[in-house]
């Protein structure tokens, strides 16, 4: 696939009709550079791009219309937003049209009709032939699936997480022919209850004998017990990757923050210790309010009381009543006339008299009782306020401390707070790592018993195929049946055999080609190994040892390029070989040469890599589209002067970020 | 009946050559234009088999 233009129509900050832009298809002068600052549209380029073959856009904000258009329209009237890609796809010419129309249906509202997708492409004899609607996306898919578009358009962002992403091993196998072959394989095999093999086998006529037929049946079930056992061991293959790239994510974080983990502990600690010290502090507030309330008013009045129990004692006063005895108590005693010993008051004069006396010696009459009970009163209060001096003295040096505590502790608080980087969890990380664990082991054992279950059913399937065999009957259409059988497992085997050796070599000849660019574009001790997820692992001699190395920012750029690259390469190496069936050992692939086009790639790579990066694209990629800032573009330029087809350069008008326009230098 | 089914048949290479052909090419058409869904693929595989098995005895 070659892309000879790109036009734009009000897509985003491409305002109004744009000329298209070419691009190199020159075999040599293979690249096109469009230089741009920051904001002016360059991954609007590539985004015009993935919206118009899959109408994916990845902005905040997902309209396409420009701005300022949008915001210039009159009521009911209607803006079109258009991208229009020519492209060479197997020696055709397509031209790739999506339209999106906006109509102002309120003062602030736009109404968005669904994009309308029209593919042309154009016959050997010169003519413009229409592909039909219902046809487009499935042309698109022809052209360049979607799910490996990631793999040719992309932005320095995404080159970060290309190489980790899950669906890695789909797309090589994609981009190698591979799926095709395994899909083929799948509907050809014996063990598949849903197979061509199958459908045949079944029809095989073994006699009217039920006991023979019942057979059919059983072999039906066995495949697909075997079917769902294959599925599910799958599964779990892929839940296992799951859990190993889970795995490797936390061991990752853990050692990241290990610190992170003491500093956790600590600060749980503190968190702990100050809730406790506030308690205390808030304890000793109550207890030296609750004491003061109680005792203050007494422990204030101890001078006053001991001036006046003072002037109590100096007092002169005869004699003391009886204490709680009222005056009233007696008038009542004496008007009855009868003394509470019982003896009769009008009669024993010398009594009554006696209880008189001790009448007037209660108040009002007399003080002398008030001032008894005062004192004891007194005496009650001094005793009552002993001690409040030295509980509250207690009190507050308990709160002092308590107070002092906690401003040391807030402080190593304040401190180790400041050293916890953003809200890592480690203790939860530690969770999940054991969790994990678990899961992983779990599921390791279950693909172990799933293994085993397939062994015993396709044991069982050749069993019943071979019994089948001896009881089919010797008939015409047996012969048929047997021949048919006997082509669809050829095939098969074919497929079968051709596929692994196509998936080993793909391997081998891509850890070969992503080594040779790698090292050309990295100068160091440092090699690649791909693992069984075609991930590349960055690797070093330490003691005779390959150890897996850390990686720069810089360094996983020139990583993920060598990456993309080798991937490239080696689609076009194949590409080159053809496509047909030549002999009767090798499978055809069904490759393509791709472009490469790139938003801000130098983005996280310093001088020497961006000069080793540029020296390299173009020698392994057919066409090489880049989107570049002019910083970037003074390291590359002298590597890539001389590869050049076009250049061009994005101007904001009137420096605006919404209006954006693309000239041609060169 | 029981029958003796031990015979190998004897595959025609060109016949063989052909079919490869022809399902691998049938299967890349498809797996772009995902015009067919399995059970169709199935079928179309099948009928080209026993087209070719037709063909070899006339």
């Amino acid at each position: 696939m070659i892309i000879k233009s790109i036009a734009l129509n009000n897509f985003r900050q491409y305002k109004g009709a744009q000329p298209p832009i070419l691009f190199s298809t020159d075999k040599e002068k293979n690249v096109t550079v469009i230089l741009g600052v920051n904001t002016s549209g360059k991954t609007t380029l590539i985004q015009a791009f993935e919206w118009c073959l899959y109408e994916k856009v990845n902005f905040k904000t997902r309209e396409v219309l420009n701005i300022e258009v949008a915001k210039s329209m009159d009521l009911y009237t209607t803006q079109e937003v258009f991208v229009e890609i020519v492209l060479i796809h197997e020696d055709r010419e397509f031209t790739i049209r999506r339209t999106q129309k906006f109509t102002k249906s309120d003062a602030d509202k736009l109404k968005i009709e669904k994009s309308v997708l029209k593919i042309q492409y154009k016959e050997d004899n010169g003519e413009q032939q229409a592909v039909p609607s219902y046809e487009c996306d499935s042309t698109i898919n022809k052209i360049l699936p979607e799910a490996l578009s990631d793999y040719f358009f992309f932005d320095g962002e995404r080159i970060a997480d290309i190489n980790n992403r899950g669906d890695v091993v789909a797309a090589v196998r994609g981009l190698m022919g591979l799926d095709v072959v395994g899909e083929a394989k799948d509907r050809l095999d014996p063990n598949k209850a849903s197979s061509v093999t199958a459908k045949f086998s079944k029809e095989l006529d073994v006699g009217s004998d039920q006991k023979n037929n019942k057979l059919k049946n059983d072999l039906t079930d066995a495949q697909t017990k075997l079917d769902a056992l294959n599925t599910r061991k799958n599964e779990a293959k892929d839940e296992i990757e799951y859990y190993e790239r889970r795995k490797e994510e936390l061991s990752t974080q853990l050692l990241a923050n290990k610190d992170e983990k003491h500093n956790q502990e600590r600060k749980l600690s503190l968190e702990k210790d100050i809730a406790q010290i506030a308690k205390n502090i808030e304890n000793a507030e109550n207890r030296i309010v609750k004491d003061f309330s109680v005792g203050a008013l007494k422990f204030f009045a101890t001078p006053l009381i001991y001036r006046a129990m003072k002037v109590i004692d100096e007092a002169k006063y005869n004699g003391e009543g009886i204490p709680e005895m009222r005056s009233a108590a007696i008038d009542f005693i004496l008007e009855r006339k009868k003394c509470i010993c019982g003896c009769d008051l009008s009669k024993n004069e010398g009594a009554r008299e006696n209880i008189l006396f001790e009448q007037s010696l209660l108040p009002p009459q007399h003080l002398g009782t008030v001032l008894h009970t005062t004192k004891d009163t007194y005496k009650r209060y001094l005793d009552e306020s002993q001690g409040l001096y030295e509980t509250v003295l207690g009190n507050h040096t308990e709160y002092r401390n308590n107070r002092n505590y906690l401003n040391e502790k807030m402080d190593e608080l304040k401190n180790v707070s400041a050293k916890i980087q953003g809200n890592i969890d480690v203790a939860k990380i530690e969770q999940d790592y054991q969790k994990n664990e678990k899961t992983l082991k779990d599921k390791r054992d279950l693909l172990l018993k799933i293994s085993s279950d397939i062994g015993a059913a396709e044991k069982e399937i050749a069993e019943i195929e071979k019994t089948i065999e001896r009881l089919t009957i010797v008939s015409d259409k047996n012969e048929r049946l047997r021949k048919c059988i006997a082509y669809a497992k050829a095939v098969y085997e074919w497929l079968k055999v051709g596929y692994d050796k196509q998936e080993k070599e793909v391997k081998e000849r891509l850890l070969e080609s992503v080594n040779n660019i790698f090292e050309r574009m990295y100068h160091g001790k440092r090699h690649v190994t791909i693992n069984d997820r075609y991930q590349i692992v960055l690797m070093t001699l330490l003691d005779n040892d390959e150890v897996k190395t850390d990686e720069s920012k810089g360094l996983e750029a020139v990583k993920n390029f060598s990456f993309i690259s080798g991937l490239v390469d080696l689609a076009r190496q194949k590409a080159h070989k053809g496509n047909d069936v030549t002999d009767d050992e090798d499978i055809p692939v069904n490759t393509e040469p791709y472009p490469l086009v790139m938003d801000a790639p130098f983005s996280n790579a310093d001088e020497i890599h961006i000069n080793n990066i540029s020296k390299i694209i173009p020698e392994i990629a057919e066409q090489v589209i880049l989107m570049v800032m002019q910083k970037d573009w003074e390291f590359a330029r002298p590597a890539l002067e001389h590869k050049i087809g076009c250049s061009y350069s994005i101007e904001k008008i009137n420096n605006s970020d919404t209006n954006s326009v693309v000239r041609r230098t060169m | 009946m029981e029958s003796n089914n031990e015979q190998k048949i004897e595959l025609n290479p060109d016949s063989l050559k052909i079919l490869k052909n022809r399902i691998y090419l049938m299967e890349r058409e498809n797996h772009k234009t995902k015009k067919y869904k399995d059970n169709d693929m199935v079928e179309r595989i099948r009928k080209l088999i026993e087209a070719e098995v037709d063909k070899n005895d006339n």
